[in-house]
């Protein structure tokens, strides 16, 4: 990807940031809903850019020490949901919880950072 | 038919029909809670006497065949028809249960939707509201006792009255919300895990009644008095009553309070009032059975609504914003389910 700047978050946040303080006020009933609902998808995007690439390298290793077997986020987690499905992997797996709780929560500090607490 | 004035025009003359007088209709507005189905807002003149009125219009079911052509399993899942769900209404109303009062029911845009009109029940609908507003406060005091209450009196209908609800038990909804979730080919550890947990802990025994579905902060209106109102009738099913007890203290629809029961109330007041009004004796961990796949079945239901665009092997049609929003919520119950099941792991 090319280095082009101002660098992306930095339009998303921008962007909604131009979307809460210029547009919001000027609608009302569904469309100001909506607008309300843009803004908190575009402060994801800007959380899953910022933090995205250091989640997914810690979720990467955790997944290959729990399965001992290297591969993408992607194909290590397909793996894991398979032996889980089969009854190969379960609650009582060392680690298995640890990984999920951890999963669920850098999601939520991208999705919705406010569901930790 | 999504337009305000040839929908007022056409309420106008179909209610002169039903009532044989001269109707007025006024200040139609679509009302923002709420996006499954169409409901409007309005005020109805007749004789010098105005009214205000909630009109819900349905449109047929339409069905989607998944992409290797065999019938898409969210298909399984129960949804009754505009005319069913008036007819459930009026059942709970006859037995009691706070329900809008229906008025009419009426064929509009030449027969192609339902619309039926109640009475409109004041009170704040939004979940959050409820658990923070302080005018409310009251209401929050007999919250968990009134939802036990109407419950009993839910779980006590005659199932034989309403004859199209579909049956659907513990098993068969584990079993269902597999087949959705596979269909989307996302694999997701924590929901294969909240999967096994759920059929590991199937309630071995349970009875079989008129269950809500979706009973649960954010589909009732509550006004000073507590519960005005119950909504969203059209998931109804036949099955296990402890369902509606486990999903209204899902975490979720606790809107950010701190009380299990819709964020507002006590467990304990809520299995009591219940089987103080009939209801059957409860077994909080039977409840807990619901409150834990609950986690999992909204997860799911996150997964349906955030995909929902892509379904078919393409693009269906447009990806709107609150679907987008909604799909983006999939980690909260996983979280909480994991909190759930595994405590102070």
């Amino acid at each position: 990807m090319p280095s082009s700047r101002p660098p992306a978050p930095d339009i998303f946040a921008a962007i909604s940031t131009w979307l809460s303080d210029s547009l919001l006020d000027q609608l009302e009933g569904v469309t100001r809903f909506e607008c309300r609902v843009a803004i908190r998808l575009l402060q994801t995007l800007e959380r899953e850019l910022t933090l995205g690439p250091e989640i997914d390298g810690a979720e990467q290793s955790r997944l290959s020490a729990l399965l001992g077997t290297d591969g993408t986020t992607e194909d290590l987690t397909a793996q894991l949901a398979d032996g889980i499905r089969r009854g190969e992997i379960d609650a009582t797996a060392p680690g298995l919880l640890d990984h999920l709780r951890r999963s669920s929560r850098d999601a939520l500090r991208i999705n919705n950072p406010k569901w930790l607490g | 038919m999504q337009d305000p004035d040839s929908l007022t025009a056409e309420l106008a003359t179909v209610l002169a029909e039903k009532t044989g007088g001269t109707v007025e209709i006024g200040e139609l507005r679509r009302l923002t809670a709420g996006a499954t189905k169409g409901t409007w807002a309005f005020d109805a003149m007749t004789g010098g006497k105005t009214e205000p009125l909630i009109l819900q219009i349905s449109r047929p079911r339409i069905l989607t065949e998944s992409h290797d052509g065999t019938t898409d399993p969210q298909a399984d899942l129960p949804l009754l028809s505009g005319s069913e769900d008036a007819a459930i209404q009026q059942a709970a109303d006859q037995a009691g249960i706070a329900v809008p009062h229906v008025r009419f029911i009426l064929a509009l845009d030449r027969g192609r939707s339902l619309g039926v009109i109640t009475d409109f029940v004041p009170g704040e609908s939004l979940g959050r509201a409820i658990v923070t507003t302080p005018a409310l406060s009251a209401a929050r005091q007999v919250f968990a006792r009134q939802c036990g209450q109407n419950l009993a009196k839910l779980h006590a209908i005659d199932p034989a009255t309403l004859p199209f609800l579909k049956a659907l038990g513990p098993a068969d909804q584990v079993q269902i919300y597999r087949r959705i979730y596979e269909s989307f080919d996302h694999p997701q550890p924590a929901l294969e895990l909240g999967l096994c947990w759920s059929e590991d802990h199937l309630p071995e025994r349970s009875v079989t009644c008129v269950v809500h579905g979706d009973f649960r902060n954010g589909n009732m209106i509550v006004n000073d008095a507590g519960i005005g109102a119950i909504l969203d009738w059209e998931i109804a099913h036949l099955g296990d009553p402890m369902e509606d007890l486990g999903w209204l203290c899902v975490n979720t629809w606790r809107f950010g309070g701190s009380a299990p029961v819709g964020g507002v109330g006590r467990r304990e007041e809520l299995f009591g009032a219940y089987e103080q009004a009939g209801g059957r004796l409860v077994d909080p961990d039977h409840v807990r059975f619901w409150e834990g796949f609950g986690c999992i079945k909204w997860a799911i239901i996150c997964m349906m609504k955030g995909q929902a665009y892509r379904r078919g092997g393409g693009l269906a049609r447009g990806l709107d914003l609150e679907a987008a929003a909604i799909g983006r919520r999939t980690e909260e119950p996983l979280h909480d389910f994991l909190n759930l099941a595994y405590p102070g792991d």
